[in-house]
C-alpha cells in the first residue's frame, strides 16, 4: 500500500477513534499499528507514537501464537557464579589450590586474573534434586523444591568479559551502547495488555543500578515510549506520578478536564488529529495515578504473601519487587525486568566473595523466587509467563588474584566462555538440563548456546520470529539478534 | 507446464517487442535503482553477491560470475542470464529466489535498461550541486500565481503543491503567532518582553524582529541544543561507572560558534581538524574535543585498545551520519548493501581518525589544560624568552607540551609486565624488581625524561636497558608529594627502540608494596639550557606552568611520526581479525575530481567535506535546519540520504538551498536562516483547512505553517521564561537542577546535588548530562540519550509527557510564579486570568476559554474550603499561602499544560 494510503488510514483512524474504542483495543503494539494502517484492525498501542511519526515504522511482526505472554527476567547484576550454584564441578574440588594448567590460559584475556592463578574448588554442596535429578547448592534451598519446573541452561557463552558490556549484550543484543532493549522490543512488538500502565517496566535492587544503567532499558532507534519504565520503591513508583502536595485528586480531575476543553478548542481551530491524541493522554495519565499507585504497593497483600515471599512492605528489597513482578504480570504488563545488584564476587572483600557474600546473596533471592514460581503456579500464569533468571558471564574456576597478588576471600574472576541460566514457565520444558560444560566448568561441550539464541528463543516463545522481527533505521533493517540466533529447539514443550 | 513456457515465452516477445519499439531512455534513479534495491540487492549486493554476481556498481555488473560468464550483456537483454533468471519458469531457478517473481512492468524496465546499455547513474545526494537550480519553470512563466512579495523559495514549494491539486499557501499567520514561532525558532523560548512589544505594536517590523532574535545571546544556546545530539556531548564517560568528564568547554565553544556566525565550513573544519591548522589558538583545539564526546571504558580489566577501536568506529560514523547524512555503520562489517559503498572504504576512512593520540586511559589524555589569563601571560613571557634561547620549532613545542603535555606515552601502553600490574588499567605499577616492556619508544637525540608518576617511597631506581641490554638511563626516583612531574636529563641515545623498564629501591622490604605509579612518560629533546643557573627563575616558572592543576578538556592531538599508527581492515568487522594493511582515503564515489593532492590526514578530510562540490556537506546541514523549522526534513530521514533513505518531499529546493548556503550566505547560518523565515512558505498559518488536510495529512507539502510539539528543551526554557524563573548567565560548568531523589543511583560517589542560587532555573543546555541516567524530564520529552550520535529525535506523543508537566516540581514551582504574576497584575479575575494565559501563550485568551479558568479557579477554591485540598502545601513555592494564590496556581499548572503552549503553532 502506498505511503499517502496508509497516512490516510492512520489519520482516520486518530480523527474518529472514540474514546471507548481507544480503550477496547489499546493494547496492541506498534508492529500491530502498522498493521491496523493496513486495514487488519483498528489498534491504538499505550502509548501512542504519534500518528506522522508511525509511518517510519517498518515492524515486520511474523506472528504465530506464542506460549508466553509475559516475560518476568531476573537480572543478577554482577554475574552470579554459576560453580557455587547449578553447574556441578566434583573434579574442580579435587584440583584445588593447584596452579591452574598454562593451557586454559594462554591467549585468554581475564578482567583481574594475572599470571598464574589456582584452581578453586566449589563452596555450595550439590545434591541432584526432585525427579529431573537437577543439580542445586544449598545455597539455595528453596529453589530446590522446583527443579522440575525449571530448564537450565548450563551451556552459555558470551564474548564480554566486563559487567557493562556483558549486560549490554544480553539485554540488547549489543555490547555496544545505542541499541532498543529486549524489552523494548518486545513492548514495540506486542504492546501491553493494560491502557493503564506500561508496558515494560523495570525495577531495581541490591543498593545501586547496574553497571550498564539506564541504556539496559533505553529504547535506542525505537520511538521513546518502548524505554521501560523504571519503577521506584522510594518516591513516586513511576516518575512524577503523584499530584503536587496539596492538590486533591478531584482537583487534578478538575484541572484536566479544563486542560482537555481548552484543547478541544484548539482542536476546533487548528485541525490537528494530534490535539486529540494530546485529550487521550492526559486522561490516561490520569487513570494511570489511581492505577500505578495500586499495582506497585504490596500493602494490601495477604499475610501468607508476605510470608512465602519474605515480603516486608515498605522496604527497597529484591523480595518486594519480585512480589511487584507477579501484580504487575496479573495486571497485564508485559516486560518486567528486575536487576539485582551485587553478585560480583572476586574475593576481594567480605561482601564481593563466594565464600560469605554469595551465600548472603542467595539467602535474600531464594525465597522470594521460588515464591515467585509457586504464586505463579497456583494463580495459572506460569503457563503464560516466562521466568528468566541470569547474569551476564560466568566465574572462572580459578581463584582471582588481582594484580597476581592473594587476596584476602575466596573468589572467581569474569568468566565469559561458560555459564547457567535457567528459564521456567510460558513455552519451555519443566525439569529440563539443557548442555554442560567440561570436567571444571570452563567451556561447554554439550550444546553450546550464545546470547542471541536466549534472545531468539525469548521472542520465540512470545511468538515473534526473531528474524522476521526488525526496524527500519539508517537505511538497513535491524533486529535484536541482528545477523545471529537461533532457537533453541531442544528446550520448547 | 505448458502454460508456464507459454507464459515465459510471451514475456520474453514483450521484453523483445519493447527493446525495439519503446525509444524512451530508462532513468536509472527513478526507475531500476528502487527494483534493485528491493529485489536484488539483498542477495546480489554488497553484503552478499550470491553466485558472484553484484549489482553495487556498474564494474561488478559486468564481471564474470561463478558460472564463468558474466550475467549481463550490456546492449542485448535476451542474451542476458540475469533476465532469464527472472522470467524462467522453474521457481527453483527463477529469481529472485524463493520470492515473488517481479511482476511486468518490472522485467520491462531491467530489460530496457540492459538493451539500453545499462546506463548507470549516481544517487541523486552523490551528485554535486555545481551550478545553481533554477526556479521552477512554471512560475517563470506565469502558469503558477506569485504575489508580488513572493520569494524563490516559495516558487519551489508552490510549484509541488500545484500537482497536489493545491492552490496558493495558507493565509498569512497573525502578529502574535508568528512572534512566538520566530522566537522559539531562533531562540528556543519567547523574545524578551521588549521586544515583543516592539513587534505587535508596530515598531518594528518582521524582518528587524528576525534580526534582533539573531542578536541576541541566547540564539547560540538553542541552536547549540540541535548540535549537542550531533556531537553526543555528554558530562560523563558512557561506561560501566559512567564518571564525569569534563568537556563543558566544548558546550561553549559551540554556543560562542553560532553566535558569531561562523560559517559552517569553518566550524566543521575546526571541529574535526582544529589541531592541525597552523598554530592553533585555544579556541581550535577546544573545537577538537567534537570528537572527544566518545563514550569510554574505565573499568578495571578493560582492554584499552578495544575501546578506542570503538571510539575510533563512532567517529567515523558520527562523522557520515550527522554531518554527510549517511549511514556508513553499516559498511565496517560488509559492503554497503544498497549504496557503492565498499567494504575496504570504510577503514581508509577510519585511517584518518586513527592516528590521534587518545588511548581510553583514565584521564581522557590529550588534554587541553586551560589557563587563566595570568597565566597566560606568564607562559607568553616565558615563551619569549624562548624565543631567544632556541629555534621556533622547539618554542612551539615547548608551548604544546605545556599546554597539552604531549606528546607522551602512557603507563598503560607498557605489557609483559612481571610484578607490576596495571592498576585498575589506569596506572602502571611497579613493584620491587618489577618489570615491564616499552615498545617503539622514539628518542630522538632525547636530551630529557618526563616522568608523571607517585612514588611512596625513597631512593627508587627506575632502570631502562634496550631488549639487548644495552644501558639507556637509570633514574633515581625520589619520593613524591601525591602525582608530580619528574624532570630528568638523559644522555642523548639516537633512534627508535623498545626498552625493558625495572624498578628497585632499597628501602623496599616488602616484594607487594608498589614503589612507583606511572601515568605517562615523554622524551624530549631540548637546546633550551634550563639546568643553568641563571635560568633558575625561568625553570622554575616552566616546571610550575607544567605542573599545576588546572581545567581541563580532552581534545585531538595528532601522533607524531614515530607514533604513527597503522590502519587495517577488520575481517567483517572485527577489531581482533586485522586484514590488509590501508591508507586514508575517501570512498570512490564521493572522490572530488578538482582535487588532485591525496588526502592524507583529518585536516585534508574537514577541507574535502566543506567543499562546494561535495554533495552531502551542504545537503544534509540544510535539511537539518529545515526539520528544527519546519518539524521533518525534506529529506525525512535526516541522518540517511543514501537509496534506503526518504526521497527528498522537494528535491529542486533542497538543492537550491543548498547552493544559496554554499555560494550567497558563505556558509553562514544567520542570513541563510533570515531568508527562510522571511518566505511566505514559513509565515503561513498552521491552521489546516479540511482540504489541505485531506491532500496533505503530514504537511510533507507545507500547504500550511509547522505545528510542531517543543523540543526537551524548548518545554524547559519557555516554562522558566514565561513564569520569570529564567536564570539566563551563560556558559561554565554543567549545572544539576530538581530530579527525583534516587534518581540516579551510581555505585561511584557521584551524586545529583541539586544546584541552588538560580543554578538550578539555568536554561535546558547546561543540564548536566549523565549518559548512564540523563535528565528523567527532559528524556520523556524525546531528548537524546548522547550515547552516540542521534541525527533525529523521534517525536512521540506519551501520558507520560502529561506527568511532567502537571506534576514535576520544576514545572510546579514554575506555574506558582506565573500565579504570582497574574495576582499582581490588576483587574478583576477574568482580567488576572487573561493576562497569565497572555503571558503564556503570547496571545489573548477567548471568552470562553476564560471561562472554563474561571470555573476551575473557583472550583480550587471549593476544594479548598471543604479541605480536599490544602492550600499551604499548593503553595509551597510561594510566599503567600492564601486559598486565591493557591487557586491561581492550580489555574497557571493548567495553562501551562495547554496543547498551545505545548506547541509551536
Amino acid at each position: 500500500m502506498s505511503e499517502k494510503l496508509r497516512s490516510e488510514a492512520l489519520l482516520e483512524h486518530a480523527r474518529f477513534q472514540s474514546r471507548r474504542c481507544f480503550l477496547k483495543n489499546c493494547s496492541l503494539g506498534l508492529g500491530a499499528l502498522t498493521m491496523s494502517a493496513l486495514g487488519c484492525q483498528s489498534g491504538q498501542s499505550f502509548p501512542s507514537v504519534t500518528a506522522q511519526k508511525s509511518m517510519d515504522v517498518g515492524a515486520n511482526l511474523s506472528m504465530y501464537p506464542g506460549k508466553a505472554k509475559h516475560i518476568i527476567y531476573l537480572h543478577m547484576a554482577g554475574a552470579p557464579s554459576q560453580l557455587e550454584l547449578f553447574d556441578y564441578k566434583p573434579e574442580l574440588q579435587k584440583l584445588d589450590g593447584k596452579p591452574c594448567p598454562p593451557s586454559l590460559l594462554e591467549g585468554k584475556r581475564f578482567a583481574f586474573i594475572r599470571g598464574v592463578p589456582n584452581m578453586l574448588g566449589p563452596v555450595g554442596n550439590f545434591k541432584q534434586r526432585g525427579e529431573s535429578g537437577a543439580w542445586i547448592s544449598d545455597l539455595l534451598p528453596h529453589l530446590t523444591h522446583h527443579a522440575d519446573d525449571i530448564t537450565f541452561i548450563k551451556s552459555l557463552s558470551t564474548d564480554q568479559f566486563n559487567h557493562a558490556p556483558a549486560q549490554l549484550l544480553m539485554q540488547t543484543g549489543s555490547a555496544l551502547l545505542g541499541r532498543p532493549s529486549m524489552g523494548s522490543w518486545v513492548t514495540y512488538g506486542l504492546g501491553s495488555e493494560n491502557s493503564n500502565l506500561p508496558g515494560y517496566m523495570v525495577l531495581t535492587s541490591g543498593g545501586s543500578n547496574p553497571d550498564g544503567g539506564k541504556a539496559l532499558w533505553g529504547s535506542g532507534f525505537l520511538p521513546s515510549v518502548y524505554q521501560g519504565v523504571q519503577c521506584r520503591s522510594d518516591g513516586d513508583p513511576v516518575l512524577f506520578l503523584k499530584n503536587p502536595d496539596g492538590m486533591s485528586r478531584d482537583l487534578r480531575k478538575a484541572s484536566i478536564d479544563a486542560i482537555n476543553d481548552v484543547n478541544r478548542l484548539s482542536y476546533e481551530t487548528f485541525n490537528d488529529p494530534e490535539i486529540l491524541t494530546r485529550i487521550q493522554q492526559y486522561e490516561m495519565a490520569f487513570r494511570m495515578q489511581i492505577e500505578v499507585p495500586d499495582v506497585m504497593s504490596i500493602d494490601k497483600e495477604p499475610e501468607y504473601i508476605h510470608q512465602m515471599y519474605g515480603t516486608t512492605p515498605g522496604e527497597a528489597s529484591f523480595a518486594n519487587n519480585v512480589l511487584l513482578a507477579r501484580k504487575m504480570v496479573e495486571n497485564g504488563v508485559r516486560f518486567v525486568q528486575l536487576y539485582d545488584w551485587g553478585w560480583d564476587t572476586h574475593g576481594t572483600s567480605e561482601d564481593g566473595s563466594v565464600d560469605v557474600g554469595l551465600k548472603k546473596k542467595c539467602d535474600k533471592i531464594d525465597k522470594p523466587i521460588a515464591a515467585l514460581l509457586t504464586d505463579l503456579k497456583q494463580r495459572g500464569l506460569l503457563d503464560e509467563t516466562l521466568v528468566i533468571w541470569a547474569g551476564e558471564f560466568g566465574r572462572t574456576p580459578m581463584q582471582e588474584n588481582r594484580d597476581g597478588l592473594d587476596l584476602p576471600f575466596k573468589g572467581r574472576d569474569h568468566h565469559p566462555y561458560a555459564y547457567t541460566i535457567w528459564m521456567a514457565g510460558g513455552g519451555v520444558k519443566r525439569g529440563f538440563t539443557l548442555g554442560a560444560t567440561d570436567e571444571i566448568g570452563y567451556y561447554p561441550i554439550e550444546n553450546p548456546v550464545s546470547v542471541y539464541d536466549i534472545q531468539a528463543t525469548v521472542l520465540h516463545t512470545l511468538g515473534i520470529d526473531h528474524e522476521a522481527f526488525t526496524y527500519a533505521y539508517q537505511g538497513r533493517d535491524f533486529r535484536l539478534t541482528d545477523v545471529e540466533g537461533h532457537v533453541i529447539q531442544e528446550i520448547l514443550v | 507446464m505448458i502454460r508456464f513456457w507459454c507464459f515465459s515465452c510471451f514475456l520474453l516477445c514483450c521484453a523483445a517487442m519493447l527493446s525495439c519499439g519503446d525509444t524512451t531512455l530508462v532513468d536509472y534513479n527513478a526507475q531500476v535503482k528502487p527494483i534493485l534495491n528491493k529485489k536484488c540487492l539483498s542477495c546480489h549486493g554488497g553484503v552478499k553477491a550470491s553466485g558472484g554476481f553484484n549489482l553495487l556498481t556498474r564494474d561488478l555488473a559486468l564481471r564474470e560470475t561463478e558460472s564463468g560468464k558474466p550475467a549481463i550483456h550490456p546492449g542485448n537483454a535476451s542474451r542476458s542470464e540475469m533476465i532469464h533468471r527472472l522470467t524462467h519458469q522453474d521457481p527453483e531457478i527463477r529469481m529472485p529466489l524463493g520470492g515473488e517473481p517481479l511482476t511486468g512492468d518490472e522485467i520491462d524496465i531491467l530489460t530496457k535498461w540492459i538493451d539500453q546499455d545499462l546506463p548507470w547513474g549516481r544517487h541523486w545526494s552523490y551528485e554535486s550541486i555545481a551550478q545553481e537550480p533554477s526556479p521552477p519553470q512554471d512560475v517563470l512563466l506565469g502558469s503558477i500565481d506569485m504575489e508580488e512579495s513572493a520569494t524563490t523559495l516559495d516558487a519551489f514549494v508552490l510549484h509541488e503543491l500545484q500537482k497536489i491539486d493545491i492552490e496558493g499557501l495558507s493565509p498569512r499567520a497573525d502578529d502574535t503567532t508568528l512572534l512566538r514561532r520566530a522566537s522559539l525558532d531562533l531562540i528556543g523560548m519567547p523574545a524578551p518582553r521588549s521586544l515583543e512589544e516592539a513587534f505587535l505594536s508596530g515598531r518594528v517590523s518582521y524582518e528587524v524582529l528576525l534580526d534582533s532574535l539573531m542578536s541576541q545571546k541566547s540564539y547560540g544556546e538553542k541552536w547549540t541544543s540541535m548540535w549537542l545530539d550531533i556531537a553526543r556531548y555528554a558530562d560523563s564517560k558512557g561506561y560501566e561507572r559512567d564518571p564525569h568528564r569534563d568537556i563543558w568547554q566544548y558546550r561553549d565553544w559551540v554556543i560562542k560558534a553560532f553566535n558569531r556566525d561562523q560559517p559552517y565550513d569553518e566550524f566543521i573544519i575546526e571541529q574535526l581538524a582544529g589541531d592541525l591548522l597552523p598554530d592553533p589558538t585555544d579556541e581550535q583545539l577546544l573545537a577538537t574535543a567534537f570528537h572527544r564526546n566518545t563514550s569510554t571504558n574505565d573499568e578495571g580489566g578493560t582492554d584499552n585498545e578495544e575501546y578506542r577501536t570503538y571510539a575510533v568506529i563512532d567517529r567515523v560514523n558520527t562523522t557520515w551520519e550527522g554531518i554527510m547524512g549517511t549511514t556508513f555503520a553499516c559498511v565496517q562489517c560488509h559492503s554497503h548493501p544498497y549504496d557503492p559503498l565498499m567494504h575496504e572504504e570504510y577503514y581508509e576512512f577510519m585511517a584518518f581518525f586513527n592516528n590521534t593520540r587518545d588511548a581510553d586511559t583514565a584521564p581522557d589524555y590529550p588534554l587541553l589544560r586551560s589557563m587563566s589569563e595570568e597565566d597566560s601571560v606568564e607562559l607568553d613571557k616565558l615563551l619569549g624568552w624562548a624565543t631567544q634561547q632556541t629555534d621556533s620549532a622547539e618554542v612551539q613545542s615547548l608551548k604544546r607540551f605545556i599546554k597539552t603535555w604531549q606528546p607522551v606515552y602512557y603507563g598503560i601502553e607498557t605489557d609483559s609486565l612481571i610484578n607490576a600490574a596495571l592498576y585498575d588499567t589506569k596506572y602502571l605499577g611497579l613493584r620491587q624488581n618489577g618489570f615491564s616492556l616499552l615498545r617503539d619508544v622514539d628518542l630522538s637525540d632525547a636530551t630529557s625524561i618526563y616522568l608523571r608518576c607517585r612514588a611512596g617511597v625513597e631512593g627508587g631506581l627506575l632502570r631502562f636497558t634496550t631488549i639487548l641490554g644495552e644501558e639507556v638511563l637509570t633514574l633515581e626516583i625520589p619520593k613524591t608529594d601525591g602525582w608530580e612531574i619528574l624532570r630528568l636529563p638523559m644522555e642523548p641515545f639516537p633512534g627508535q627502540h623498545t626498552f625493558h623498564m625495572t624498578y628497585a629501591s632499597p628501602t623496599i622490604q616488602d616484594e607487594k608494596t608498589v614503589g612507583i605509579m606511572i601515568d605517562w612518560f615523554g622524551f624530549r629533546n631540548e637546546e633550551i639550557p634550563w639546568h643553568e643557573e641563571q635560568n633558575r627563575n625561568w625553570a622554575s616558572i616552566y616546571n610550575d606552568l607544567l605542573s599545576r592543576e588546572l581545567p581541563t578538556t580532552p581534545i585531538m592531538i595528532e601522533n607524531p611520526r614515530a607514533m604513527r599508527r597503522k590502519t587495517h581492515v577488520f575481517d567483517r568487522g572485527n577489531w581482533m581479525v586485522e586484514k590488509q594493511e590501508v591508507s586514508a582515503g575517501v570512498p570512490e564515489v564521493f572522490e572530488i575530481e578538482d582535487n588532485s593532492e591525496p588526502l592524507t590526514n583529518r585536516l585534508d578530510l574537514a577541507y574535502w567535506m566543506t567543499d562546494t562540490l561535495h554533495p552531502l556537506t551542504s545537503r544534509t546541514l540544510v535539511n537539518r535546519l529545515w526539520s528544527q523549522i519546519f518539524g521533518q526534513g525534506i529529506v525525512k530521514t535526516v541522518e540517511d540520504f543514501g537509496s534506503q533513505g526518504t526521497p527528498p518531499s522537494h528535491p529542486e529546493l533542497l538543492d537550491w538551498l543548498a547552493w544559496q548556503l554554499m555560494h550567497e550566505h558563505d556558509w553562514r547560518l544567520k542570513s541563510f536562516l533570515k531568508m527562510v523565515m522571511m518566505s511566505n512558505t514559513y509565515q503561513q498559518q498552521s491552521i489546516a483547512s479540511p482540504n489541505r488536510l485531506d491532500r496533505d495529512p503530514e504537511n510533507r507539502f507545507l500547504s500550511r505553517g509547522p505545528r510542531v510539539r517543543l523540543t526537551a528543551e524548548q518545554i524547559r526554557d519557555q516554562a522558566l521564561r514565561v513564569s520569570g524563573l529564567l536564570n539566563d548567565e551563560m556558559y561554565g560548568p554543567s549545572v544539576m537542577p530538581f530530579q527525583p531523589t534516587k534518581w540516579t543511583t551510581p555505585y561511584s560517589n557521584e551524586h545529583w546535588i541539586q544546584s541552588t542560587d538560580g543554578q538550578e532555573h539555568r536554561r535546558a543546555v547546561y543540564t548536566y548530562w549523565k549518559r548512564s541516567s540523563p535528565y528523567p524530564a527532559m528524556m520523556i520529552f524525546d531528548a537524546a540519550e548522547r550515547s552516540i550520535c542521534e541525527a533525529r529525535r523521534i517525536q512521540t506523543n506519551t501520558p507520560l509527557h502529561a506527568l511532567v508537566t502537571l506534576n514535576d516540581p520544576v514545572y510546579f514551582e514554575a506555574a506558582s510564579h506565573l500565579a504570582k504574576h497574574m495576582k499582581q497584575s490588576s483587574g478583576t479575575l477574568k482580567d488576572q486570568i487573561s493576562f497569565g494565559y497572555q503571558q503564556a501563550i503570547g496571545h489573548a485568551a477567548s471568552t470562553e476559554e476564560v471561562s472554563i479558568l474561571e470555573d476551575l479557579y473557583k472550583n480550587s477554591i471549593k476544594t479548598m474550603g471543604d479541605g480536599g485540598s490544602d492550600a499551604r502545601a499548593l503553595s509551597k513555592f510561594s510566599e503567600n499561602k492564601e486559598e486565591d494564590i493557591a487557586a491561581m496556581i492550580v489555574v497557571a499548572n493548567t495553562i501551562m499544560n495547554m496543547d498551545e503552549f505545548i506547541m509551536k503553532n
